[in-house]
């Protein structure tokens, strides 16, 4: 629930007991006080025909001209106190007086048809006011707190939009309302403190590759001086490999990280139009050998004519490590498919007979085998390729198959 | 021939002597710029390797004194960084060929040679050995005068076990040479096998006494004497 709802829910339900309590106590006090002016009125009329009516004499039968519909006066035999109450849609007072030894009773009848009509205007026309004061509050506040959110929202946006590996730091900017311009100043310090990191942690990666690969080249050199010794025995040999597939390991792996920060650096900008079918062919091509030792299947598919504009190189890199992978994780006598359409790139390729964590694959050295020649690396590169350029990566297992998909285009 | 090796890791400097001293090359070492300046003024050598990363600055100073003395010595970077950037300064300041590091030392001895052979204006085109003749401008071999059809690959191979010849040349080396864009996205180095068989069956048929001689599941080498 967005925050404006929210203000506005508590508003709106404080408005509604508000209405509902008001108006039935409103009516209450008005109509008491309504009947009470009418009581007054009653006891003024009586108190004003009490001592007329001593003064005159009662005929019986001809009319008395104080008495009317509304004041009637007959006999009675009790006496009793005054006494007011409400009788249909009339309010009456009756009260015992004493004319010539007789005892009277004398009833005023006010109608309170008039006032409650009266009442009932003004309940609505309260009830109208209030509603449009409400609404108008409704309003008024929602547009005041759009407007005071305003940069909240601003900001909200622009982080949405930021990402650490951004050359640019963070500019929330000013505020007028102070904790507006609090929050900005703490999350650009956070986004700050967070990119240097990121920055510094790039570089170290950076440097720690470069740095590695001049005692690399000296492990490597002085390898195959050892391998030119003579005598060399078949043991020594062995060892001598094993040491020279591990060095090749570490050489391959160097160039991933450098790669991925180079990409991350932004340092491959130039771009040109490349058809992704001919980019894709020509790697197949290349790993002809690797497919007939592993005696694959290849079967291509080619529906769509696709043509990206992106870097030649790191196309390259991006179809030849998934197109690699689809070889290097087959099992002997396994089928790869790939195929183009739709504006998307997908290799299958039988393997492991096990789906592989999809959240996790696309991390730096996220193994998905045990097998020694997968550097962990390669997924990663492919990930922020795509990253790099909007494309988007599915991974998926079925029916023995995994398939990567990269939708170049929608 | 003469080598200058501008290499401020002495390891690295002494690993490319040793290696290329099988080749009959003269390997001199220059630590640092001020003393490969020196050296590249009173010498002439047909190649010079050369670290741009030296301690007492940017190597790429030694190709512009060169290129002012105009001097046609042949150069090949060996460098850590592999930017396009620093490709194309390094090329455009003259030099023949760029290497990155790590890389095997067979590499860079293929490399130089080829280096040595391109400069060499007056010089043939023709590596021989006994019966075998490599024409490496026509990429022909011929066995005795008749000439053998060859793959790109197996004349790859080839070239590269002649240029390395009489060393042990490492299945990662071939690996790595051999696929073309030389990334090695593969520890899968059976691939050489049939490569090889296919060379060596294709020259012995065509009368060539078999120098390649594999070593342990290492390598190979061949030996010519």
């Amino acid at each position: 629930m967005k925050l404006l709802s929210k203000t506005i829910q508590y508003y709106f339900i404080l408005s509604m007991v508000l209405l509902l309590v008001a108006v039935p106590v409103f009516y209450l006090v008005l109509r008491k006080i309504v009947i009470a002016n009418i009581d007054a009125d009653l006891v003024a009329t009586k108190t004003q025909l009490i001592p007329q009516l001593q003064v005159m004499e009662i005929k019986p039968g001809a009319p008395n001209p104080l008495l009317n519909n509304d004041v009637t006066l007959e006999k009675s035999q009790g006496r009793g106190e005054d006494s007011l109450y409400t009788s249909e849609s009339h309010r009456l007072l009756s009260s015992h007086l004493v004319i010539n030894q007789e005892t009277y009773r004398l009833q005023i009848r006010s109608s309170i048809a008039n006032h409650q009509k009266l009442i009932g205007s003004i309940i609505v026309l309260q009830c109208v006011l209030l509603i449009l004061l409400l609404a108008g509050l409704l309003l008024v506040n929602q547009a005041l707190a759009r407007r005071i959110w305003k940069p909240f929202y601003q900001t909200l946006r622009k982080l949405r939009a930021y990402k650490v590996d951004d050359a640019a730091p963070l500019d929330l900017g000013g505020s007028a309302v102070a904790e507006f311009r609090e929050l900005n100043t703490a999350v650009e310090q956070l986004a700050e403190r967070s990119r240097k990191s990121y920055v510094a942690q790039k570089e170290f990666a950076e440097n720690a590759s470069h740095e590695m690969r001049t005692p690399l080249a000296i492990f490597q050199g002085k390898l195959e001086l050892l391998m030119q010794t003579d005598p060399l025995t078949e043991e020594q040999a062995e060892l001598i490999t094993d040491l020279a597939t591990a060095s090749q390991r570490m050489a391959r792996l160097n160039k991933g990280l450098i790669l991925l920060t180079r990409i991350q650096n932004g340092q491959f900008p130039e771009t040109e139009e490349i058809a992704v079918k001919n980019s894709a062919e020509h790697l197949l091509f290349q790993y002809q050998p690797q497919i007939e030792q592993k005696k694959l299947q290849l079967e291509t598919d080619w529906l769509d004519d696709l043509s990206v504009q992106v870097n030649p190189t790191l196309l390259e890199v991006l179809l030849g490590n998934l197109l690699s992978n689809a070889i290097r994780h087959n099992v002997p006598g396994g089928r790869i498919v790939v195929k183009l359409a739709n504006g998307a790139f997908t290799v299958r390729n039988t393997g492991q007979p096990y789906a592989l964590p999809e959240e996790r694959i696309f991390e730096r050295f996220a193994k998905s085998s045990p097998d020694a020649d997968s550097m962990g690396l390669g997924l990663e590169i492919v990930n922020k390729i795509c990253r790099l350029y909007g494309f988007t990566i599915h991974y998926a297992y079925e029916n023995q198959y995994h398939s990567f998909t990269v939708q170049m285009k929608s | 021939m003469k080598v200058l090796i501008i290499e401020d890791e002495l390891a690295l400097g002494k690993s490319i002597a040793a290696y290329l001293q099988a080749e009959n090359y003269t390997c001199e070492l220059a630590p640092d710029r001020k003393t490969a300046l020196e050296k590249v003024e009173s010498f002439d050598y047909d190649c010079i390797l050369l670290d741009i990363s030296l301690p007492d600055g940017n190597g790429l100073y030694v190709l512009q004194a060169l290129k002012e003395n105009n001097k046609t010595d042949g150069v090949i970077i060996i460098s850590a960084r592999d930017s396009i950037d620093d490709r194309i300064k390094g090329l455009q300041l003259g030099a023949d060929d760029y290497l990155v590091k790590p890389f095997h030392l067979s590499e860079l001895s293929a490399r130089i040679a080829a280096v040595i052979r391109r400069r060499r204006f007056s010089g043939s085109n023709l590596l021989e050995a006994e019966e075998l003749t490599i024409n490496t401008q026509a990429r022909t071999v011929l066995v005795n005068d008749v000439p053998v059809e060859l793959t790109r690959t197996e004349y790859d191979l080839l070239l590269y076990l002649f240029s390395n010849r009489n060393r042990v040349v490492s299945k990662h080396a071939i690996a790595e040479h051999l696929s073309a864009d030389g990334e090695g996205l593969f520890d899968n180095y059976d691939f050489i096998y049939a490569h090889m068989k296919n060379l060596r069956r294709k020259l012995v048929n065509a009368g060539w006494t078999d120098r390649i001689k594999a070593v342990y599941g290492m390598g190979y080498k061949m030996e010519i004497p």
